[in-house]
């Protein structure tokens, strides 16, 4: 129970995601943390506002997706109101890209190349409105100059990014750039936020998502390979 | 092409255009774009841009998508609109109502020298834009082309694309604002989505 009290439940928006926890277990303490006090057997903290965050956080965790998070993400997407999605498309985000798609509240703008991503993005929210950019790792090479912009403007600028040339890579043209995806990124002053688990895609993203919307900055999710599972090519 | 007399003089012509825009909120490009719509009278509908080379289209996209109810014209160069000149096929695809482009063509990279540029020899651009399934085009190749120009590019249901065959010219440093946070707080301002 001590390793519980470490917990810092606040009244800050998205602070269902951003409480502060100390270790990986966190997520399954939490819910552990809830329960009992369900059954009467913890006293109930205050604020109660946060307390409805901390369950509608564990409601999130729970993916009925196959890949075990892009149903959730989606949903997290719905609620920060984020209603464009601009992409050059991946193989692990296709289930994410289908919902897009799908969903009559949500634009997806499909692009020659990512760097259109970023000026649209940040064009969205010129004009009121939140976007962001779904793509391979490849591709953030081809952002990093345009991701001046968003910086310059000051301008919220969120990538969803999913990792090729590392986990178990089969294509050897994969890896140059998936080697360098985070310092690139960092060198322009973008946040990273890297992520090897499903069950810890969804929070990542709310979290990656808040910063870039809250504090106005260009923060990434970079889902590994790991997650996604290494493309195959029909070898063994 | 380069067998296009390129004879429109830049900052009257803009000037001239930029009358007409009525609500109209104007991308410009970085470099001579930017310094032609500041040159004409500085206004914060227009988003001024000192860097990000072929981002101006794109930008101008989002704000169209953000902004269905306000026409958007984006300002840009020939050198600008090749370095992202696959935003064509994006633009045809999304297809805003709301969303025009022009090009001002001189064939030079001009702010770094006055390089020749790719659209000096065979490329067409309106032709290019067609071909991306932009719907409509119109090349204006004299001053006197500024009123038909105004009604393409802020009436005309878009998306629509203009080429201007403009001069190579010696102008006057016309710098706007550069802090690009006072240019996009100054733009949402106007947009009634930042308080002053």
């Amino acid at each position: 129970m001590a390793r519980l009290s470490c917990f810092c439940f606040t009244d800050a928006p998205g602070a269902a995601v951003t409480n502060n926890r100390l270790d990986i277990d966190a997520p399954l303490q939490a819910l552990f943390v809830l329960r009992m006090q369900e059954m009467g057997a913890m006293p109930q903290p205050a604020p109660p506002r946060a307390w409805r965050a901390v369950k509608a956080d564990r409601e999130l965790r729970v993916s009925a997706s196959p890949d075990g998070w892009s149903d959730a993400v989606f949903r997290d997407m719905k609620a920060r109101d984020i209603e464009v999605v601009c992409t050059v498309p991946d193989g692990g985000l296709t289930p994410l890209l289908k919902m897009v798609e799908a969903d009559r509240g949500l634009r997806l703008v499909t692009l020659s190349t990512e760097e259109e991503g970023i000026g649209i993005a940040t064009g969205c929210w010129l004009g009121g409105k939140r976007a962001m950019i779904a793509m391979q790792s490849s591709g953030v090479g081809n952002c990093i100059n345009a991701l001046g912009l968003p910086t310059a403007l000051r301008a919220p600028c969120l990538m969803l990014v999913t990792m090729r040339g590392q986990w178990g890579e089969f294509n050897p043209w994969q890896v140059p750039m998936g080697q360098a995806v985070k310092p690139a990124l960092e060198a322009v002053g973008v946040r990273c936020f890297s992520v090897d688990k499903p069950a810890e895609v969804a929070e990542t993203f709310i979290a990656a998502a808040d910063i870039a919307f809250n504090s106005r900055v260009s923060a990434a999710v970079l889902i590994s390979q790991r997650v996604i599972g290494a493309k195959g090519f029909g070898q063994k | 092409m380069s067998a296009t007399p390129n004879k429109i003089q830049r900052r009257p012509f803009m000037a001239d255009l930029l009358a007409k825009r009525g609500k109209t909120l104007i991308v410009p490009g970085l470099g001579s774009a930017t310094w032609d719509c500041f040159a004409a009278g500085d206004s914060p509908e227009y988003l001024y841009s000192w860097g990000g080379m072929g981002l101006a289209l794109p930008t101008a996209l989002g704000i169209a998508l953000a902004q269905p109810d306000r026409r958007v014209t984006c300002v840009t160069g020939d050198g600008e609109i090749m370095m992202g000149i696959g935003c064509l096929a994006v633009v045809a695809d999304q297809a805003p109502n709301n969303l025009s482009i022009l090009v001002l063509d001189n064939e030079k990279f001009g702010e770094t020298g006055r390089q020749r540029g790719l659209t000096s020899s065979r490329t067409d651009l309106a032709a290019v834009a067609k071909g991306f399934g932009i719907g409509q085009t119109m090349t204006a190749t004299e001053h006197g082309a500024v009123a038909e120009l105004a009604r393409f590019l802020f009436e005309t249901p878009g998306p629509v694309l203009a080429v201007a065959k403009i001069a190579v010219t010696e102008d006057p440093w016309k710098l706007p604002e550069k802090d690009g946070t006072n240019i996009a707080h100054r733009f949402r301002v106007a947009l009634g989505l930042d308080r002053a």
